[in-house]
């Protein structure tokens, strides 16, 4: 059965049409697992998924972006002397090493970091000259906004209200991500 | 003559030189930010996923039931140490039945709980008889635990603590005029004051309901050790949330304050009738900068100094005016800033 015609359930034109743009880029059109499910459309299936979704990954990129903006404005010993007065907490597992010195993230580690970063940021940002200001506060801004927004996903009910922050949280992430972007390591600006 | 001159010119070459290189450094740096500008780019699907949070919510319900924490928990739970209980041969078939029966054992005992949860008491499988429910479902208590050496009257605890013994009775005695002056309270003359019998402690325990599940509680270990080091290192004298009752106004912070544990004492009204115990604690307020309000930069509350304490911003409290332990992370010399993201409470009520 050609995947163009069940699975996405279009009609035979339109199915043959997207089947020559997906050719025309060069991607492979292949059967998976969901193909022969009735009413299962695959673009459909995403699950949200904290663990890998924030904790192991929006969280890992920020915490890569966050180091080049330290090294950038030279706070590094800064933040590595807030993350050691970390003081203990229930429900918080003090981190036992210094930032720079941990090579590897489990889950529970990065979900530790996340209630803390914000706080730990703030306070290796101190004191900004007139220069810096507005990088180091829309910098906090964007990293509070997706602690904000991961927090706000673990609550177990909702309100209209507490969707409306979550999307609030979303869009400031969105609007002031940019001041990352020198930080973004991609194979074409690698230098 | 001729070797200054070709001192200048060498000096000027060098200077151009310099000049040279700075401006293609410039030039260079503008490049790379043009190119970064250019190339760079936040277009990853992870980016893209959380996109859908909002509307998978409306749809699905709470996001943390399709967390995968759980299946990678099993890796852990359901086979290592599955095989670990086995006796290794043919350990898939043990590994199966061994996370299938600690799962309906689990199931039987929520089963058995429930109906206790309702009503408070259980009833006995087949007897009919009813018995008073598991001491874990009534709401628990704050309790006063780690008695220090020392502390049995007011002066020695005040020199073990390395507090004015001024400074707590003023406090105590402010303490005792605002609750009620009945059989049951604390004498209002300082010399009667003085004698009563204290004990000091280390440690204070506080049930802290779950954020949206109110009939479980996870326990604060509120540490005040004074001087005294804890487990091999410095004191500890943790940060507590602590409720004002609407004494002052302290901005976004509403009706509660972070405040330094100094003393955790109990004292007996020997002089009454009633014998009354009193579990009391001596904190340190922790002035809000700003009068509470947010930092306008960071988006923090931020209050003043651990270190610095006086006599002024002491206060008694009872016990019960402790709400939970708070996380204050340094920021300078003076200011401490409050992690109200510590945990899903403290970031539901503060914002």
């Amino acid at each position: 059965m050609p995947y163009s015609e069940k699975a996405l359930r279009h009609e035979p034109a339109e199915a043959a049409c997207i089947a020559e743009y997906f050719q025309w880029l060069g991607v492979k059109i292949g059967n998976n697992v969901f193909i022969g499910l009735d009413r299962v459309s695959p673009a459909d299936l995403h699950k949200p998924d904290l663990l890998h979704n924030i904790y192991l990954g929006l969280f890992k990129h920020v915490m890569e972006w966050v180091e080049g903006f330290l090294k950038k404005h030279k706070r590094q010993q800064a933040f590595d002397d807030a993350w050691k007065e970390i003081p203990p907490c229930p429900g918080f597992s003090v981190p036992k090493m210094a930032y720079c010195e941990i090579t590897q993230w489990q889950g529970k580690e990065m979900r530790n970091l996340g209630r803390c970063i914000s706080a730990v940021l703030a306070s290796a940002l101190r004191n900004p000259d007139s220069s810096q200001y507005h990088d180091f506060k829309s910098a906090l801004k964007c990293v509070s906004a997706l602690v904000d927004l991961s927090l706000m996903a673990q609550y177990r009910s909702h309100t209209p209200d507490t969707l409306s922050y979550m999307e609030s949280y979303l869009q400031t992430f969105h609007r002031t991500k940019d001041i990352f972007l020198e930080f973004r390591t991609l194979k074409a600006t690698r230098t | 003559m001729a070797d200054q001159r070709a001192k200048e010119v060498h000096h000027r070459t060098v200077a151009n030189r310099r000049r040279q290189a700075d401006q293609e450094w410039v030039e260079r740096s503008d490049r790379r930010a043009d190119l970064i500008r250019r190339e760079n780019h936040f277009n990853f699907i992870k980016m893209y996923y959380v996109t859908h949070f909002a509307s998978h919510l409306r749809r699905f319900g709470s996001i943390s039931m399709y967390s995968t924490e759980m299946g990678e928990l099993a890796h852990k739970d359901q086979i290592k140490d599955g095989y670990r209980m086995s006796n290794k041969n043919d350990a898939a078939r043990q590994i199966l039945s061994q996370y299938g029966r600690q799962h309906a054992l689990g199931m039987r005992l929520q089963t058995i709980e429930a109906p206790s949860k309702v009503k408070g008491v259980i009833v006995a499988e087949d007897s009919g008889m009813e018995m008073p429910a598991f001491s874990s479902h009534s709401t628990p208590r704050r309790v006063l635990k780690g008695r220090m050496k020392n502390t049995s009257t007011q002066t020695k605890l005040c020199a073990t603590l390395n507090i004015h013994y001024s400074d707590m009775m003023q406090e105590i005695l402010r303490f005792t005029r605002q609750t009620a002056a009945d059989d049951r309270g604390l004498p209002a003359d300082p010399t009667e004051l003085g004698l009563l019998p204290v004990e000091g402690f280390a440690q204070l325990e506080i049930p802290v309901a779950n954020f949206q599940e109110t009939d479980r509680f996870q326990i604060h270990w509120a540490r005040c050790t004074g001087t005294k080091a804890f487990r091999n290192g410095g004191p500890r004298n943790d940060s507590v949330w602590v409720q004002t009752g609407g004494e002052a106004n302290y901005g976004d912070l509403r009706e509660q304050v972070v405040a330094r544990l100094l003393a955790l004492l109990k004292i007996r009204n020997i002089l009454s009738e009633a014998g009354a115990i009193h579990q009391l604690a001596l904190v340190c307020i922790l002035d809000p900068v700003n009068r509470g309000r947010f930092h306008i930069a960071s988006g923090h509350i931020r209050v003043g100094s651990l270190r610095r304490v006086n006599g002024r911003d002491m206060r008694i409290v009872s016990i019960g005016a402790v709400i939970g332990q708070a996380q204050v992370i340094p920021s300078g010399e003076r200011q401490c800033i409050v992690n109200h993201r510590i945990d899903l409470r403290t970031f539901n009520e503060i914002y």
